[in-house]
């Protein structure tokens, strides 16, 4: 299309491609990794600034506590390090390795999700909507449901920074430092069970709620406001009808933070206080996440039709 | 044939945007004229399965529009009238990525998008974010998305909207160059009757959601075996009138060139004009089969005159 300094490609012109039409990979995969690519490019260098800072906090506690725990004999033999490896060693070995993962990853985990899918998450659908996208995805080889669970792999990029990664990396650490191995093996292989469940808890529950709110706007920060207050009226709301009608575990189910922050506590220690909690919040959880799920396929249209 | 559909119709609520549509398309460059409103981009969208149809089934190449088969939108590209950017992305990455959601592989398609951004223009600004492009770049942008993985079936929906005389006039080439191809069809919807009909050599009409016709622009254009245009000199009053006083009826006299048209009747033949205006000093400079424009096509059948006149 140009008139000076052309390519050779203007010589042999528009030219047709016979390669075999197969994806090498499947498209909610490509959409999963675009939709990663994304939220990274467009946080700012601020924005990027204090994520990154934040993990590298954060796994730098998780390792100095992981060998704490492990070589706090080592530690007490060290002159500036002995009232650490003497008072927070004996302290942190009195826990099992799952309660450890618990307390430092699972909790941590809930916060940062509800914060970097308030930020990250919303932006997901809401951007391709506000940029009228849907149509070119859907032009494609692409159906609802590849669209929605590349959406879904790109929350669980975000979350697994959080769950897969601190709890792979204290697994790694803990076999380096432990002075038995068998024993450590004894204690956290389940860990891995329970870190995957995790994961998968987080990115089901939370990746729902926004990604719903995400598609009901094409404004992020709408989504984003919709999702916290859609976290803080369910505990809200619960508190309130509990007071109204007594507490009984199928209302205090309806806290949605509580109720994940349990699942996921229960998922690393395998026990719970209350297994009728326990189940109310599951069902709970269960039928939000489907009603917002059904909604969301519905908002997810590649053009919108006004009746 | 490419495709078929057959009594496709779709509704918006209670407004019926297309009713009972039924098509054949050869492999060939297809022009779709419509005025607002009369369907075209919704019967784009329900081809391509954009807008789920109320009724109707049709096939493209081997496969059944109805099964929703997203193999379907392998073999076809879409240029949206509509901006519609995938946001965060630069040139380069954004035609790669349709190109891979389109089933190829990673290499191919970043091969690939080089060659297609080259050929629209955009060779220069591939590297630039999306967000930074002029209307015309978008535009140019939006086809290079839709040509990346060769579909056989190319809809261009408004393809010059936004482009400026120069950028419409390549973007015009490139699309006859792709049309001239071998086994590929493109789908030029528009309301610009010179682009349809410098691109496309079939027409399809639509109007009020319905197929007001369709056919070879060859065909639809070839003028009444008995209309000539006329040309004369020096004085177009007086051989007006006296072709009339012969009884030819004489149509569209042009207001500012001496010419106009003749509906020679039998027994009055084409030669016989010659003598008639010779006698009275008049000469025929030309004298040509009268055939029709596409403008003059869509005119007769979309009246768009007389329902203006109406809504007056």
């Amino acid at each position: 299309m140009q008139s000076e300094n052309r390519s050779q490609i203007f010589d042999t012109g528009y030219e047709k491609w016979e390669g075999d039409r197969v994806p090498s990979a499947p498209s909610w995969a490509l959409i999963g990794e675009a939709g990663l690519r994304n939220v990274v490019s467009s946080s700012g260098c601020l924005g990027r600034f204090i994520f990154i800072i934040y993990l590298v906090i954060y796994y730098a506690f998780i390792i100095f506590a992981v060998f704490v725990k492990h070589q706090a004999a080592s530690l007490a033999k060290m002159d500036f390090m002995r009232m650490i490896g003497e008072q927070l060693g004996e302290y942190l070995a009195q826990f099992s390795e799952a309660t450890v993962h618990a307390n430092l990853v699972a909790r941590p985990a809930l916060g940062f999700t509800v914060l970097a899918l308030m930020f990250y998450g919303a932006q997901l659908i809401a951007k391709d909507k506000a940029a009228n996208a849907m149509q070119v995805y859907f032009s494609k080889a692409v159906v609802t449901r590849d669209y929605l669970l590349g959406k879904y792999l790109a929350v669980s990029g975000i979350v697994a920074l959080v769950t897969l990664v601190p709890s792979a990396l204290m697994l790694v650490l803990g076999v380096l430092f432990s002075s038995d191995f068998t024993a450590f093996m004894r204690d956290a292989w389940t860990i891995p069970i329970s870190a995957g469940l995790v994961w998968l808890v987080l990115t089901a529950s939370l990746g729902t709620f926004i990604l719903f709110f995400s598609s009901c706007f094409s404004k992020p920060y709408m989504a984003s406001i919709s999702f916290l207050g859609f976290m803080l009226f369910s505990s809200v709301g619960a508190f309130f009808l509990r007071l109204i009608f007594g507490s009984r575990d199928v209302i205090a189910g309806l806290s949605w933070s509580k109720g994940i922050l349990n699942i996921i506590d229960s998922l690393y220690t395998w026990e719970s206080f209350s297994s009728s909690l326990l189940a109310w919040q599951l069902v709970d959880l269960t039928v939000v996440c489907l009603i917002f799920v059904w909604i969301m396929v519905r908002n997810t249209r590649p053009v919108e039709v006004v009746k | 044939m490419i495709l078929e559909i057959e009594n496709y119709t779709v509704n918006y609520g209670s407004f019926r945007a297309l009713n009972s549509i039924s098509l054949k398309l050869p492999v060939t460059s297809i022009g779709l004229l419509g005025p607002n409103g009369a369907g075209k981009s919704t019967l784009i969208k329900a081809i391509l399965g954009l807008i789920k149809p109320d009724s109707g089934r049709g096939r493209f190449m081997h496969f059944d529009l109805s099964s929703r088969d997203k193999r379907i939108r392998q073999y076809v590209g879409y240029m949206p009238e509509s901006e519609c950017l995938i946001p965060g992305f630069n040139a380069i990455q954004y035609v790669s990525y349709c190109a891979q959601l389109n089933g190829m592989s990673r290499r191919d398609a970043f091969k690939r998008a080089h060659r297609v951004l080259y050929l629209v223009g955009l060779d220069e600004a591939r590297y630039r974010k999306l967000d930074t492009y002029s209307t015309g770049m978008k535009q140019r942008l939006k086809l290079a998305q839709a040509i990346v993985h060769d579909p056989y079936l190319l809809f261009l929906d408004e393809p010059t909207n936004g482009l400026d005389p120069d950028g419409r006039e390549e973007m015009l080439d490139l699309i006859r160059e792709i049309a001239e191809i071998e086994n590929r069809c493109i789908v030029l919807s528009s309301h610009l009757m010179r682009d349809v009909e410098r691109c496309t050599e079939y027409l399809v009409i639509l109007k009020d959601g319905q197929v007001k016709t369709e056919g070879y622009i060859r065909d639809l254009c070839a003028g009444e075996a008995d209309r000539y245009l006329l040309r004369v000199s020096p004085d177009v009053e007086r051989a007006v009138n006296t072709l009339k006083s012969k009884g030819i009826e004489v149509q569209n006299r042009h207001s500012r060139e001496p010419s106009f048209e003749v509906l020679l009747r039998q027994p009055v033949k084409p030669r016989d004009l010659f003598e008639i205006l010779i006698t009275e000093g008049i000469q025929i400079r030309q004298l040509v089969p009268r055939n029709f424009t596409v403008e003059e096509v869509y005119r007769k059948y979309v009246d768009l005159e007389k329902e203006l006149a109406h809504a007056v």
